[in-house]
């Protein structure tokens, strides 16, 4: 297989990613972005407030080579793994900037794995897919002003909506009713169909959205071999880098961009991606003048940022140790925290009493984070648990190591022509 | 402090040949003390194929080691609870003429030393495992492998050997070790422990961890990539050399070997190999996702075999390193506890201490100068 080679080839097309990518492309570097998902724009063109900013992003490509559907699945020094069209491509670039943005992740309780209960950017993604309707009701939504954006557009789509909240959001329209909860439990046969609060009412519902934290994707930052530590300002754990958004760890030359490095504003995360770009221009002998251009970038950076984002990120960049944070997530021992393999925080503390310390070890002796999302759903609170139950500030509970390939993908992609002649004679070991 | 600082043995790694040993000597009521820097289980153990695998072994003498060791395992996992034994029967599918007639010698020389082994036509073959590439010749087949769960085997072990009075010191860091008139003094971040005897079972490590002490245990470090699909239903009966699916439904195969040193990081060329020879030998993988790769390092003694007993040449100091450690530690375990307590190596074992390796295996002479032929010292 000969890898592709590019110039910078950036991962993730939300606005961290489009901003890098033009900048980059106007600098004349020959540039390749990545994204997952059949479209561009991330985050920003799911939920709204975003979508402006995206769009003005997208015409600024210009000729950017761009891979829609694509998924990274590996990094390998600067050359990445990327499932495309049923094949593995190896890209081979002088500079990575990555891009990954950062996920909802539901914080669990009992039922959160029935289907039917989502984030609040899955209820987003329901509403972008035309799958809310007046049928798909009733829907219970429970959080603040997030939610209730969520809650009104629903409504605005004839799905008869309740809210949970603490208080009643401003502006919320008058017919969505409001109880104060709190959610004790969802209820159904595999599919959702009744929220259940602490004060042990039942609320029959078909669609279930919760106002959930967002971490960093850390995985392929991870697997690039950065050290992470952990920030709650910037949404948890988040990679090392310096002034320049390098990251830490054995390669050179790979960058970090927007929410992957913290969860900051979506014109924080365009800024830092024309950070990165700048970096990597500058790595390229691609930029006149990089020093002056890189310390305006961090000065619109900081403007853009969201009140102590930038503070937190000026302390990653200089190295500086965040706060020991123990985090105290718990919940009832039957509540399951691996969907995948099913696995309790009963099954989770037998572990803990036979002698486990770290999430692989939770691992190997439960099956926890060995199904096909690999951590993605319950890594978050299995880290939040063992820091409250070992009584250890978080980050310094090991991640889980990650392996590749980062999302599950199919072997023919992977063994390639050659594997697609069967049964050759030959064989490996 | 409630642990006593002092026992009569330390076990240095708590894999599954470290955690077996801790186990039987705490049956024998023997005090011990089973420390790893990490967890236990976290090293080789934990990147396995975890075969109970017979059937290919040789010579004679190793093939029967092999054999009493994997008859152990119903009755463990009677004693220390389940750990997913199953003994599938293995099969070793022949692809080429070559592999064909290398499986025709392993039939006389495993029959003629007791070991059942028999050779199956492609069409048998087929016919117990449809999965397999109808492009192979044949298999030899043996009823005496299975698998196992290897981080439940760690599991259970290292709880039976606690429940029978084992001390453990579980991510203890970096140990070191001094020599003592009468014994060790093992240093960590953890504190310290005297003890009368010390045993290495530190798999791959061993000769970095030898040579810290003073010995040399010829070892070499052989990197294995697997990939593991998503669940899938029933695929596989057999354990098959170089696949197994596991009672959850996640099929485990890749059988590569490259000596890089110690890096457990994926490469990327290993695993489209891997990926290679997984579709050639199971075609209907071919549609399978992979959700994970790793790389495991396996150690391989310099002559393959096992290194067991007594060091030549410093007083009360035993080593465990073998290959195959999921297949022979319930041997080892047994075999290595009967040792330190004077006992001689069943007559399976005989062969395998370290004085097999002449000036290669054993005391350096107090310093840092020895050399191992073919080994990590130069």
């Amino acid at each position: 297989m000969t890898p592709i080679r590019v110039q910078i080839a950036v991962v993730g097309g939300g606005p961290a990613g489009l901003a890098a990518a033009g900048e980059a492309r106007a600098a004349g570097a020959r540039v390749l972005l990545i994204e997952e998902r059949p479209v561009l724009g991330g985050r920003a063109v799911i939920v709204p407030g975003a979508r402006g900013l995206a769009e003005g992003l997208m015409r600024d490509l210009r000729s950017v080579e761009v891979w829609r559907g694509s998924t990274v699945w590996g990094i390998f020094g600067r050359s990445l793994a990327v499932l495309r069209a049923g094949r593995t491509r190896e890209v081979a670039a002088d500079a990575i900037v990555l891009a990954p943005g950062a996920h909802e992740w539901l914080v669990p309780f009992p039922g959160w794995t029935l289907r039917g209960v989502h984030t609040l950017e899955g209820g987003w993604e329901l509403v972008r897919a035309g799958k809310v309707d007046p049928a798909a009701g009733p829907a219970v939504v429970v959080g603040g002003a997030d939610a209730a954006t969520l809650a009104t557009r629903m409504s605005e789509r004839g799905t008869q909506v309740l809210m949970v909240s603490a208080e009643r959001p401003k502006g919320l329209p008058q017919e969505i009713p409001v109880i104060p909860g709190p959610v004790a439990g969802a209820r159904g046969e595999e599919a959702l169909d009744r929220v259940v609060l602490a004060d042990g009412t039942e609320h029959e519902c078909r669609l279930l959205c919760v106002e959930s934290p967002r971490e960093p994707l850390t995985d392929l930052v991870r697997l690039a071999g950065t050290p992470c530590v952990y920030h709650p300002r910037l949404g948890g754990f988040v990679p090392r880098y310096d002034r320049t958004l390098a990251l830490h760890g054995p390669t050179s030359e790979i960058y970090i961009a927007g929410d992957g490095g913290g969860v900051d504003t979506p014109r924080a995360a365009a800024e830092s991606g024309r950070l990165a770009a700048r970096s990597a221009l500058r790595g390229l002998h691609l930029l006149p003048d990089p020093e002056a251009k890189i310390e305006e970038s961090w000065g619109q950076l900081r403007a853009m940022s969201a009140s102590l984002c930038a503070r937190a990120r000026e302390s990653i960049v200089i190295g500086a140790m965040p706060d020991a944070v123990v985090e105290r997530w718990q919940g009832p021992p039957e509540t399951v925290v691996c969907p995948c393999q099913g696995v309790t925080l009963a099954a989770l503390q037998a572990g803990l009493d036979d002698g486990a310390r770290t999430p692989d070890e939770l691992k190997r002796w439960t099956r926890c984070g060995m199904g096909v999302c690999q951590w993605r759903r319950c890594g978050p609170p299995v880290m939040q648990w063992l820091s409250g139950a070992l009584g250890v500030p978080i980050g310094q509970v090991p991640l889980p190591r990650v392996r590749p390939p980062v999302r599950p993908i199919p072997l023919s992609a992977l063994a390639g022509p050659d594997g697609e002649a069967a049964a050759r004679p030959g064989v490996d070991g | 402090m409630a642990e006593p600082s002092t026992f009569d043995v330390g076990i240095l790694g708590a894999g599954v040949v470290g955690c077996s040993i801790a186990y039987h000597l705490a049956r024998r009521q023997v005090s011990c003390i089973l420390l790893d820097r990490e967890g236990p289980g976290g090293g080789t153990s934990s990147a396995t194929s975890a075969w109970v695998w017979v059937h290919t072994k040789a010579p004679a003498a190793y093939a029967r080691a092999n054999l009493r060791s994997a008859e152990r395992f119903p009755s463990l996992q009677e004693a220390i609870g389940p750990i997913e034994y199953l003994r599938t029967g293995g099969l070793a599918p022949a692809l080429t003429e070559e592999d064909a007639h290398t499986a025709g010698v392993l039939v006389d020389r495993q029959t003629a030393a007791g070991i059942e082994v028999r050779w199956l036509p492609r069409d048998e073959v087929l016919r117990r495992e449809p999965a397999l590439s109808p492009g192979i010749l044949g298999a030899t087949y043996s009823p005496l492998d299975g698998s196992v769960n290897p981080f439940l085997l760690v599991r259970r072990l290292s709880a039976a050997a606690r429940a029978h009075g084992a001390t453990a010191w579980y991510h203890c860091g970096h140990v070191s070790t001094r020599a003592l008139a009468n014994g060790f003094l093992l240093e960590s971040p953890r504190g310290e422990v005297e003890v009368r005897s010390l045993v290495l079972a530190v798999g791959p490590w061993a000769p970095q961890i030898g040579r810290e002490i003073g010995v040399a245990i010829p070892i070499h470090q052989v990197r294995g990539h697997v990939l593991v699909s998503e669940a899938l239903p029933p695929l596989l009966r057999h354990t098959i050399h170089g696949a197994r699916q596991l009672v959850t439904g996640e099929v485990l195969f890749g059988y590569t070997q490259e000596e890089v040193g110690m890096s457990r990081e994926a490469a990327l060329d290993q695993i489209r190999q891997v990926a290679r020879a997984g579709v050639r030998l199971l075609p209907p993988l071919g549609t399978a996702r992979v959700i994970r790769a790793f790389a495991g390092i396996r150690a391989v003694p310099d002559d393959g075999l096992p290194i067991l007993g007594a060091v030549p040449g410093v007083d009360n100091l035993f080593v465990a390193a073998t290959h195959s450690g999921v297949t022979l530690c319930p041997l080892i375990g047994e075999a290595m506890a009967a040792v330190v307590v004077g006992e001689t190596l069943p007559e399976d074992l005989r062969g395998y201490t370290l004085e097999r390796f002449g000036e290669a295996g054993g005391s350096l002479g107090g310093g840092f100068a020895g050399r191992i032929r073919g080994g990590a010292v130069v």
